[in-house]
């Protein structure tokens, strides 16, 4: 399985454990409607910076490949654009098994720096718990002191926004 | 719009600092003869961030804001921000469609010394209460806008996945609005793509990459700007092709093509925040 580069293993014990409290949630419940008809992935805006494709996902969830998926960029790269659920012929929310993916891959630390979003989501929920309200530059310098890499390209616009007032 | 109707507008964190939406949504309600009352006191309401780590517990606090509204005695929540408007109305769905959630919620709303009182209610956006005020467009308008052709983008989840408010795949609303001021809008087939919402911060390629394709289509069709209804929209069309290296289309907020309709002088609609300057308005 050339694709699933990303993934960290678990033993085959912590697996099924995972597994089964996974199907008994409302998102594991509803993978089990789908039925692999693709339209989910011809959707999505992102499909192609994704290593597995929604469908995929899926496929490989029912398949027991739930750790793979929980290790992969995927399931980080999705933006709750709603466009596959809007259209799937069985009403698979597929941006709400994401959420739920997303929280166990980080509850099992199977989440990699590179996959960045991690680091965006806790800098947005961690300005709410602390202050109530989120602040977007903040936001943006919290993640910078973190992927400083991808800062550059950002400055010249934090200049523009800050010469308008908007920051 | 005041509490007398029974509304109250959550502005969401990004309306305050975004380019001159406060201003126009002000300038234009006192000519609409609108009273926007804010949510006293409201929190952020978590957004995709929230959902992203706690999963359904996630409806927290966008439960908390309703909760809010409900106790000041609101009958409904408007908001012009897309990400607020699709967080609350999908937390609302949630609560009403699991009981254990929803008395779970509001057993934590008041354990974390919140309101005793629902948490959900109605919500609105601010294109539809303006929408419904269409009539009173065309009797006050001033200047002839006939020859500058609008594009009207959506974004994600004004329609998706709420088929109760406009067609999921082809709203229309927000062409009427701009239709009814005057103006002609440009039909173009990606009024919905997605402008890369948060994902702009760690990968800027991805969704600059989207930007330019809805840019440009909007342009092919011959838009002289875009009109959008949500911050975040806002920021990223705008943004991207700053560095994308394409003609440069504004993107003005439809309260602030709703202004230069009635007539508002530009000063009032803060257009000056624009990183892309309508010059040929
Ligand atoms: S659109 Fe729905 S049924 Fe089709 S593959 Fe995607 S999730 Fe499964
Ligand atoms: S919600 Fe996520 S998976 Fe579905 S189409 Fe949008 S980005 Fe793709």
């Amino acid at each position: 399985m050339r694709f699933l580069h990303s993934h960290k293993t678990l033993d085959p014990e912590h697996q099924e454990t995972l597994s089964r409290s996974f199907f008994q949630g409302r998102a594991g419940k509803e993978v089990q409607h789908c039925i692999q008809c693709g339209t989910c992935s011809g959707s999505c805006p992102l499909a192609h910076e994704m290593d597995l494709g929604p469908r995929r996902i899926l496929a490989l969830l029912r398949d027991g490949f739930l750790a793979e998926v929980l290790g992969s960029r995927s399931i980080w790269m999705c933006v709750s654009c709603n466009a596959c659920l809007t259209r799937c012929p069985q009403g698979v929310p597929v941006s709400d098994i994401m959420y739920a993916l997303r929280v166990m891959s980080l509850e099992h630390n199977l989440a990699r720096r590179e996959f960045k979003m991690p680091d965006v989501y806790r800098g947005f929920v961690r300005q709410v718990e602390k202050r109530g309200r989120v602040s977007e530059s903040r936001l943006a310098a919290g993640y910078g002191l973190l992927h400083p890499s991808d800062m550059p390209g950002r400055l010249s616009l934090a200049l523009r926004l800050l010469r308008r007032r908007r920051i | 719009m005041t509490m007398s109707d029974g509304f109250y507008f959550y502005p969401g964190c990004s309306y305050e600092t975004a380019a001159g939406y406060k201003e126009s949504v002000d300038a234009v309600c006192s000519r609409l003869d609108i009273r926007l009352e804010e949510l006293p006191d409201w929190n952020c309401c978590g957004s995709t961030a929230g959902f992203s780590l706690q999963g359904d517990y996630g409806v927290y606090h966008p439960a908390l804001v309703m909760a809010r509204a409900s106790q000041a005695g609101a009958k409904e929540l408007v908001t012009g921000c897309n990400g607020c408007f699709n967080t609350l109305r999908k937390t609302r769905k949630l609560l009403l469609q699991d009981q254990d959630l929803y008395a779970g919620t509001w057993r934590k709303i008041l354990q974390e010394g919140g309101p005793d009182s629902a948490p959900q209610l109605p919500v609105r956006h601010l294109l539809q209460v303006l929408s419904s005020r269409g009539q009173m467009h065309k009797s006050s308008l001033s200047p002839d806008m006939s020859g500058l052709r609008v594009a009207a983008y959506y974004g994600c989840l004004f329609s998706r996945p709420w088929t109760d408010v406009d067609d999921p795949e082809h709203p229309q609303m927000l062409d009427r609005f701009i239709e009814g001021l005057g103006f002609t809008p440009v039909n173009y087939s990606l009024k919905t793509a997605c402008c890369g919402a948060a994902h702009a911060l760690g990968f800027r390629q991805s969704t600059e990459a989207l930007v330019q394709r809805i840019i440009l289509a909007m342009q092919d069709k011959g838009a002289h700007l875009a009109a959008v209804i949500c911050p975040l929209c806002q920021l990223n069309l705008e943004s991207a092709q700053l560095s994308l290296g394409l003609p440069r289309l504004p993107v003005l907020f439809f309260t602030q093509v709703a202004g230069l309709a009635l007539g508002v002088p530009r000063k009032e609609l803060g257009l000056d925040k624009l990183l892309i300057a309508p010059e040929k308005i």
